[in-house]
């Protein structure tokens, strides 16, 4: 199969996507709910147990330099194996991006234009996801270069801002339910944040040197974790626990509390702000990694092509996929982790055993043969 | 709003599917996924314009997670 044009991302790049893409819908829902004071507990523990996870991705990238999962599944597993494997991934990588697309409708509709239908709000997203998918992933990273400056700039004045607000008392009585709430979060947290970076393996075909992936994986998660773990505490201090688990939305109500002298107000458009960049990324990412997916499977030469399709059923999915925000948060909570984590963990692990035993053999069978 | 979906999935076409249908000589497999994908959308786009419900995946996922796990 010939490349129509071979894209480069340089290394700084990458990891400024990798950690937008865990800021993603992270900061808006919340994460490691079920922790309650204890959640930035169950995150550091989280992103400590995805680090391990990344490494794995990190080794299967970098054993077949300038190939994504999707072509080391096929050289691995053969062409129809590894073609049904290649259909999940795509699928997984298309299943995430209609879920955050879905998770910003619902976020605009709930907190910046509640007269306006879900689907104008995803169809513009998707749009502009669209757009970036054909632009390529140079532009995306580009894009994301820039930005992070932005999101950066917004959550340091927002933390400044609310430190007045902040209670410590609030983090209170540490681990008073025991570890195992704190490992339940861990779980949810390891699936829904961190090791969603598994859609980086299917799209980073294009990171520069063989050691790139594992720096870009690991500092990505690493920043993206401080950020995400930030804004848990900030939550839990301003908020406190209980509040939060009645709110769908905490970050939201935590940053709308900010009250400068009466003239600094209203400042939770910045949380929309930040939630319209990174999830940005989020889903065009994951569309791309679903483009490159069906291009693959179907042995086509070029993803973009059929990107517009996929990009509209993305957009349905999105609006089909629940009937309402409750729905919405209980799969989110309920089910999520367990459909997921095969995905992120167990295959992956599958397919390293493969790839480890496969480039063994080809060691020892390209030396010449001697005897026998 | 039938209206509306069937022009703007008419402009997509134009924009997009009639030059890889002019093309299908050369890469006739592209045409034909972007035919099956666009037809697909299309009509999941006609049927929730007309208001029918389709069902959720996320239904079926479900039900395959508590056979297994539960």
């Amino acid at each position: 199969m010939v490349e129509v044009s071979k894209e480069t991302i340089n290394d700084k790049q990458a990891l400024i996507m990798v950690t937008i893409f865990i800021m993603g819908s992270t900061l808006i829902m919340g994460v490691g709910g079920v922790a309650k004071q204890d959640m930035w507990l169950a995150i550091i523990a989280a992103i400590a147990s995805a680090i391990p996870v990344v490494l794995m991705y990190a080794r299967i990238l970098s054993t077949y330099p300038g190939k994504d999962l999707y072509d080391i599944l096929q050289i691995v597993f053969g062409k129809v194996v590894g073609k049904i494997v290649c259909i999940l991934y795509a699928w997984f990588a298309f299943h995430l991006g209609a879920l955050v697309l879905r998770n910003y409708g619902e976020f605009i509709k709930t907190a910046a234009l509640p007269e306006t239908p879900m689907l104008v709000s995803m169809l513009f997203l998707g749009g502009l996801a669209l757009w970036a998918v054909k632009a390529g992933i140079e532009v995306i990273g580009r894009w994301s270069e820039f930005f992070i400056f932005i999101l950066i700039g917004f959550i340091l004045i927002i933390g400044f801002l609310s430190i007045p607000l902040m209670k410590p008392q609030n983090l209170l009585p540490v681990l008073y339910e025991g570890v195992v709430p704190v490992l339940h979060g861990t779980l949810a947290a390891l699936s829904f944040p961190f090791a969603e970076t598994v859609v980086f393996t299917l799209v980073f075909s294009s990171l520069q040197t063989r050691e790139s992936p594992n720096k870009v994986l690991v500092y990505g998660i690493l920043l993206g974790g401080l950020i995400v773990v930030y804004a848990a505490l900030r939550n839990v201090m301003v908020l406190g626990a209980n509040y939060i688990s009645m709110l769908y939305f905490p970050s939201y109500h935590a940053v709308s509390r900010i009250n400068v002298g009466n003239f600094l107000q209203r400042l939770e458009i910045s949380v929309v702000v930040v939630f319209t960049i990174a999830g940005f990324v989020k889903i065009s990412v994951c569309l791309l990694a679903a483009c490159t997916g069906i291009a693959k499977v179907f042995s086509l030469e070029n993803h973009r092509q059929i990107a517009t399709p996929i990009a509209l059923l993305m957009v349905t999915l999105a609006y089909i996929v629940y009937k309402n925000i409750m729905e919405m948060m209980e799969w989110a909570f309920k089910y999520w982790s367990s459909y997921a984590l095969p995905f992120q963990v167990f295959l992956p692990a599958i397919i390293l055993l493969a790839v480890e035993i496969k480039s063994r053999r080809q060691k020892t069978s390209g030396k010449p043969p001697a005897k026998q | 709003m039938i209206l509306l979906t069937i022009a703007a999935f008419m402009i997509i076409a134009i924009l997009e599917l009639v030059p890889l249908y002019k093309e299908r000589g050369k890469e006739k497999r592209t045409y034909l996924v972007y035919l099956t994908l666009f037809l697909f959308s299309f009509g999941l786009a006609v049927l929730l314009s007309l208001g029918i419900r389709i069902p959720s995946p996320a239904k079926a996922i479900e039900v395959f997670i508590d056979a297994i796990v539960k």
